[in-house]
């Protein structure tokens, strides 16, 4: 609907420009904004009950009981069978996947902060391509790592008699060569925005070099380096593709576990298990905003 | 400052380096040699594999269908996403920051339980797919194992999380502002986002959109649920020429070409992610 | 407290001389300010004098120990930052006390300590606060308690006031007057305002470009200008170029502005030489139309603007021969275009050695 410029109508849009609005609709701005805001609302809704269908599923049916041992949805009857009957085997691997995950985020955090400052505060004129090559991982799809490790461990193996593939050690050097860049990156994000001011208040106040590390720079860009560490043992602890090459039937962890059922016979206390790890998924969530805030995760991982 | 910066970047370097380096070449290595069968390579350095990817139409065709879902999914989940995350960064109410949280929760959770629900939510004698035929909406249950769609839902999920949070940054970079001076000039909401939002996220949008066709094309663990041995993208290819075939030379072979054409995304969005940004007079 | 000598200390970066070497003296419980435009060289001074930067020549001194190669952390000098860099991590306690932490102080020693610098910067309530949750104003006297803490023999200040509106400013200049004065602490200071550096000086470094203009205490900077540049930074000034005639004694002939008159010079100036007379705006009266006061030098001109600034009021007159002076005075009641007649003394006028 068209307006010669000059003569608005009462209520549109101001002087000059053609006012568009729904069709019928009275010229108003505010019945604009209604319908757009409710068709916005509509499309997040409509986003969430597609992005958390599959986890609320899982939870519901964990609780459920199913007709003829099968899963069926919605579930007939309410229990926690599948609770108190997780499999031993289950409960191992899921302790595994967080052994794993946490040694492999203890050492990424002891290379990584030290890689962040160091990158950072440097002046190598081959910084750029430094930081290229921490960064690499990340843009390497993990099966191609796992493949790539899988053969390495091969050779290693050969040549050192060491072999690394379906062991605990060779798995949690995998999951640090992933996990690494989370760290690294987040620590030079955090370090960047680090006010250099702060250590020269320390020096000037008589702290030696070590002292301002220990006392100002380190706690300052802690928050970086949890948001960091969390990346990386989430990587480490969801990881599938790496820890599908190098698992064997001692060294296996929980998504292998339930890749592996998925595929030949699955067992309905898995579930139980699914829902335990995506509660912890939110209750990890909920402690990270607590103490960090959703912005330094943002700002991380990139 | 006087603290010796580079004696911290030495060790972290030296063994990311050493296992960077090592990893990659022992399979770049292992790609160049011809399969003897029973896991064994020949001794010859021979592109005789990379002849047969190219040539052979179950290589091929594979790389092709991976490329062409990633493609596909991206877009999709482009286009879904972007709005929401619009919505989110513009929320003014404290719900914005909480529904992140919640796409962040989500995101953490292994994508091997999201396809586990899925499986589930689309059982052909599930409560979902009961009501569908029941109500006569559909002659056939919908499935997604084994199917080129199924597969392509579980890329969406495996990246949609993560594409939204990216999103949702650029968003933020756009000032509040430029909105309000847009519609004091006239414009109405959705022209504002045709000829400011969408302009100026542009780059962003771009940039996003790659690091989410990289994911699709290297996504494993939701093309193998689903797909269910038929359908075969090159990351279910690779891991079954590796450990069922045991064909390390193939099985590098085409982890190599994988590797490559993320890299080739990679360049490609530096080059259009820099034209666009000195298109707009950006600073470059 | 200590004095600080600099002898022909100075900075080059690669091509570029951010401070040419310079020598400087400032005696025990003085306060310095070191006064200029952004990238004079102010910073880098007071930098090189805290350690931060190392010169490229020259010597520091504090009392008779040379400093110049120790670190920052050695030189037992105090430093209160443009954005007071307090630590976000640690609370006003904390941060107080850090320097007596390194220093080995015991806890309780430690606390008295504080409590007594918060008595002194009157703020006793808040050494269980974060730095985020005070103001800008409480934050700047937490980095001064911070930075006495540890008795240094030396106070240096970057800009510390830039950050605070003009009221709150004003505030702290009073404060930290009285507290340097009472501490007897050897202060240096930088800044770009120079009526804050008027304020609060002993005396004043004017900087520009690296150097060193001059080095007086404020009132003989303002009334006795020497340079150009010095003339202009400090307070509003009138230029007017004139020609010396003649030289008799102390006294030279020159004409200027149209007008002959005679002025007393320090310095010998040939005859024939342009040199150039500085007048400050409040140094100028309005005479009456006609007037010839004795010993003033009258020109007639018209108004050419007007700014009413509530205590004063400047006047902006075109002269007849074609010179523009800025009046500061009383406010009257002048128009625009209003032939006016304007004067000034010689002996109010400074002269100005460097003529472009």
């Amino acid at each position: 609907m068209s307006l010669p410029p000059g003569r608005p109508k009462e209520g549109s849009l101001p002087l000059g420009g053609k006012a568009r609005s729904a069709k019928g609709a009275p010229n108003n701005l505010f019945t604009e904004r209604r319908v757009n805001r409710a068709l916005a609302r509509l499309w997040v809704a409509a986003f969430f009950t597609f992005l958390l269908a599959p986890l609320v599923v899982v939870v519901v049916v964990s609780f459920g009981e199913t007709a003829r041992g099968g899963l069926a949805f919605p579930p007939k009857s309410f229990t926690l069978h599948w609770y108190t009957t997780i499999g031993r085997e289950y409960l191992t691997a899921l302790f595994a996947s967080i052994a794993v995950a946490a040694g492999s985020v203890v050492v990424c955090v002891v290379l990584g902060v030290p890689a962040g400052l160091g990158l950072v505060r440097t002046r190598w004129r081959g910084k750029a391509a430094l930081a290229a090559a921490f960064r690499a991982p990340v843009q390497i799809p993990a099966v191609v790592t796992g493949v790539a490790f899988l053969q390495f461990y091969y050779l290693l193996g050969d040549a050192v008699g060491w072999y690394g593939a379906g062991t605990w050690t060779g798995l949690l050097v995998a999951h640090v060569f992933i996990g690494l860049p989370y760290v690294i990156g987040s620590v030079v994000a955090v370090v960047q925005r680090f006010n250099a001011r702060f250590e020269e208040a320390a020096l000037i106040l008589g702290a030696s070099p070590w002292s301002v590390l220990r006392r100002v720079t380190l706690p300052v860009i802690a928050p970086g380096v949890y948001s960091g560490a969390t990346y990386a043992f989430l990587v480490s602890f969801s990881d599938l593709p790496v820890a599908l090459f190098l698992s064997s039937a001692d060294v296996r962890t929980f998504p292998v576990l339930l890749f592996q059922a998925m595929d030949y016979d699955f067992d309905p206390t898995l579930l139980a298990v699914a829902t335990i790890i995506i509660a912890a998924s939110f209750v990890a969530m909920l402690l990270f905003q607590k103490w960090v805030g959703i912005n330094a995760l943002l700002r991380s991982g990139q | 400052m006087n603290l010796p910066w580079q004696r911290f970047l030495l060790l972290p370097l030296v063994l990311s380096l050493a296992l960077l380096i090592a990893s990659q070449y022992v399979f770049l290595r292992g790609s160049l040699h011809a399969d003897l069968g029973v896991g064994r390579l020949g001794d010859a350095l021979t592109l005789a594999n990379y002849r047969k990817l190219f040539t052979d139409s179950f290589y091929f065709d594979s790389l092709w269908l991976t490329i062409k879902l990633s493609a596909i999914t991206t877009v999709a989940t482009l286009v879904i996403g972007l709005p929401v995350a619009y919505v989110l960064a513009r929320m003014r109410s404290r719900w914005g920051p909480v529904l992140l949280a919640v796409i962040v929760a989500a995101s953490f959770v292994t994508i091997v339980i999201k396809v586990l629900g899925l499986n589930i939510i689309f059982a052909t004698n599930g409560g979902l797919n009961r009501f569908l035929v029941g109500s006569g909406l559909l002659s056939a249950p919908i499935t997604l194992i084994g199917k080129v769609e199924g597969v392509a839902v579980g890329l969406m999920y495996f990246t949609l999380a993560f594409l939204v949070i990216l999103l949702y940054s650029v968003v933020l970079t756009i000032p509040r502002s430029l909105e309000d001076a847009a519609q004091s000039l006239g414009a109405s909401r959705w022209r504002m986002h045709w000829r400011v939002i969408l302009p100026l996220s542009l780059p962003g949008i771009v940039a996003s959109g790659l690091i989410a066709f990289n994911l699709c094309m290297g996504a494993f663990t939701s093309a193998a649920l689903i797909g269910a041995g038929k359908i075969l993208t090159l990351p279910v290819l690779i891991q079954r020429t590796v450990i069922f075939d045991t064909k390390y030379g193939m099985g590098a072979t085409l982890a190599v070409v994988l590797l490559l054409a993320g890299l080739a995304v990679n360049l490609i969005s530096i080059l259009v992610v820099g034209r666009l940004k000195v298109a707009r007079g950006m600073t470059a | 407290m200590s004095s600080v000598r600099l002898a022909g200390v100075g900075k080059r970066y690669g091509e570029t001389l951010a401070v040419e070497p310079l020598d400087l003296e400032v005696a025990n419980g003085e306060f310095l300010t070191l006064l200029g435009p952004s990238g004079c060289g102010k910073t880098t001074t007071l930098r090189m004098i805290a350690g931060f930067i190392a010169p490229s020549a020259g010597r520091i001194r504090v009392d008779d120990d040379d400093i110049t190669a120790l670190p920052p952390q050695k030189r037992r000098m105090g430093m209160v930052f443009q954005d007071y860099s307090l630590f976000p991590h640690l609370t006003v306690e904390d941060n107080i006390a850090f320097g007596l932490v390194e220093r080995g102080v015991a806890a309780s020693e430690r606390r008295m300590r504080v409590k007594e610098l918060l008595e002194l910067i009157r703020l006793p309530q808040i050494a269980d606060r974060y730095p985020v949750e005070l103001s800008g104003g409480q934050q700047q006297r937490v980095a001064l308690a911070r930075a006495i803490a540890h008795t240094p023999r030396v106070l240096l200040m970057d800009e510390p006031f830039g950050a605070l509106d003009a009221k709150l400013r004003e505030a702290m200049q009073e404060e930290l007057r009285t507290i340097q004065k009472k501490l007897r602490i050897t202060t240096i200071f930088v800044t770009h305002d120079q009526s804050e550096a008027m304020h609060l000086s002993d005396r004043i470094a004017v900087m520009n470009q690296g150097r060193i203009e001059q080095l007086d205490p404020p009132r003989r900077l303002y009334e006795k200008p020497r340079t150009r540049f010095v003339a202009d930074f400090v307070g509003k000034i009138n230029f007017v170029e004139a020609v010396v005639l003649g030289a008799a004694g102390d006294t030279i002939e020159v004409e200027a502005a149209g007008l002959h008159f005679p002025i007393r010079a320090e310095m010998t100036t040939p005859v024939g030489a342009r040199i150039t007379l500085a007048v400050r705006p409040e140094r100028i009266r309005f005479l009456a139309r006609d007037e010839d006061a004795a010993g003033w030098v009258g020109m007639n001109g018209a108004v050419e603007r007007i700014s009413y600034l509530g205590n004063v009021m400047h006047t902006v007159v075109v002269t007849a021969a074609n010179v523009r002076l800025l009046v500061e005075s009383a406010p009257a009641e002048h128009a625009s275009g209003e032939p006016v007649r304007v004067g000034f003394r010689p002996a109010d006028a400074s002269l100005i050695a460097d003529t472009p």
